[in-house]
């Protein structure tokens, strides 16, 4: 987890496309991710992020569409 | 057959009506009028109460009916590929003396073994779904490929994936089975991506198919036979159904986001 005073739109714009805003002060990457609860994300570290509600269903597809783009599933 | 509490709730809310309406008359003639109302209304309450009780147990006496049921065609599935495991067992010796004796056995085994079906998933619901379908599908003269690779201890309801996968299977057979035999494929692809459980099922389909959610293609050569259930089984774990029809192929892609272990 890092810290940081930019404004997060200003950070998103700088970031590769597996950073999303997850809540109004998270971004997370979903390569370091290891679950997705539907309410928050655990890390590969098993930091837990919570996903506010505003962001749920966006969320959902766009990390099941993340999901789907790795590799073979076997 | 009623049994147990439904039972028990059902005689108890027959005898609360019967009261009711038994004793309303007698009530408004011996007592005055507010107290046989009062009496009729508590009567009514108790009586609306079983009736909640009686219909709470009877959805309860439902849902385990059908798990039992998925259940036992579970049992069946993996007796029959417990039996077969046997035999293929058997088989596999009998092959193997008639290798040391004729050689060119050989060329007949590589014309056998693609299809053959040997244990290949550490889960033992999906393996014994595979098993029968790859048997299905190689009666019918449908190619098959199966890639799964799902773990022994997934948490997730045996009878959800048990539905999950015979119905993306059933599905893709009876699309594939409306296409002439040399062009009759179905794949099946499935693992788990991060908590995801991911299933793509892909098959071949006749120049009509078209995909019609909720709709039975059993008499028709549409392709859509079982896709409400399956998209009913990925919402309620949170995840989608997609489905993808070009070129001759059907592909149809089931999320089901798994829970966080207690």
């Amino acid at each position: 987890m890092l810290k940081a005073r930019e404004d997060l739109r200003t950070l998103l714009e700088q970031l590769p496309d597996s950073f999303v805003q997850c809540h109004r002060s998270y971004v997370v990457n979903y390569s370091m991710t290891a679950a997705f609860y539907g309410t928050e994300f655990e890390l590969a570290n098993g930091l837990r992020i919570p996903v506010s509600r505003a962001h749920q269903v966006e969320i959902r597809q766009s990390y099941s569409r993340f999901l789907l783009r790795e590799e073979s599933l076997c | 057959m009623l049994k147990g509490k439904p039972l028990i709730y059902m005689i108890l809310f027959f005898v609360s009506e019967a009261l009711m309406v038994g004793a309303s008359a007698f009530l408004f003639r011996s007592w005055s009028y507010e107290q046989a109302q009062v009496a009729i209304l508590g009567l009514f309450a108790i009586s609306a109460f079983l009736c909640l009780l009686l219909m709470k147990s009877l959805m309860a006496m439902i849902r385990r009916d059908a798990s039992a049921q998925a259940l036992e065609t579970l049992k069946d599935m993996e007796l029959e590929q417990l039996a077969a495991m046997v035999e293929t067992g058997q088989e596999i010796e009998a092959i193997r003396s008639r290798i040391r004796k004729h050689p060119s056995v050989i060329q007949d085994l590589e014309e056998d073994l693609p299809d053959l079906y040997v244990s290949r998933c550490d889960n033992p619901v999906a393996d014994a779904i595979l098993f029968r379908k790859s048997r299905e599908m190689k009666e019918q003269n449908i190619r098959s490929h199966f890639q799964v690779s799902l773990p022994a201890d997934l948490p997730l309801d045996s009878a959800i994936l048990l539905s999950l996968l015979t119905n993306l299977l059933d599905n893709a057979i009876l699309a594939a089975l409306q296409c002439p035999p040399e062009r009759r494929f179905v794949s099946l692809e499935a693992g788990l991506r991060r908590n995801c459980l991911v299933c793509i099922c892909e098959n071949s389909v006749s120049d009509n198919a078209a995909i019609t959610p909720g709709l039975s293609s059993k008499n028709k050569p549409g392709h859509g036979h079982g896709l409400q259930i399956l998209e009913d089984l990925c919402t309620q774990q949170g995840g989608q159904l997609k489905g993808v029809m070009e070129n001759g192929r059907c592909r149809f892609t089931a999320t089901l986001w798994l829970e966080e272990e207690a």
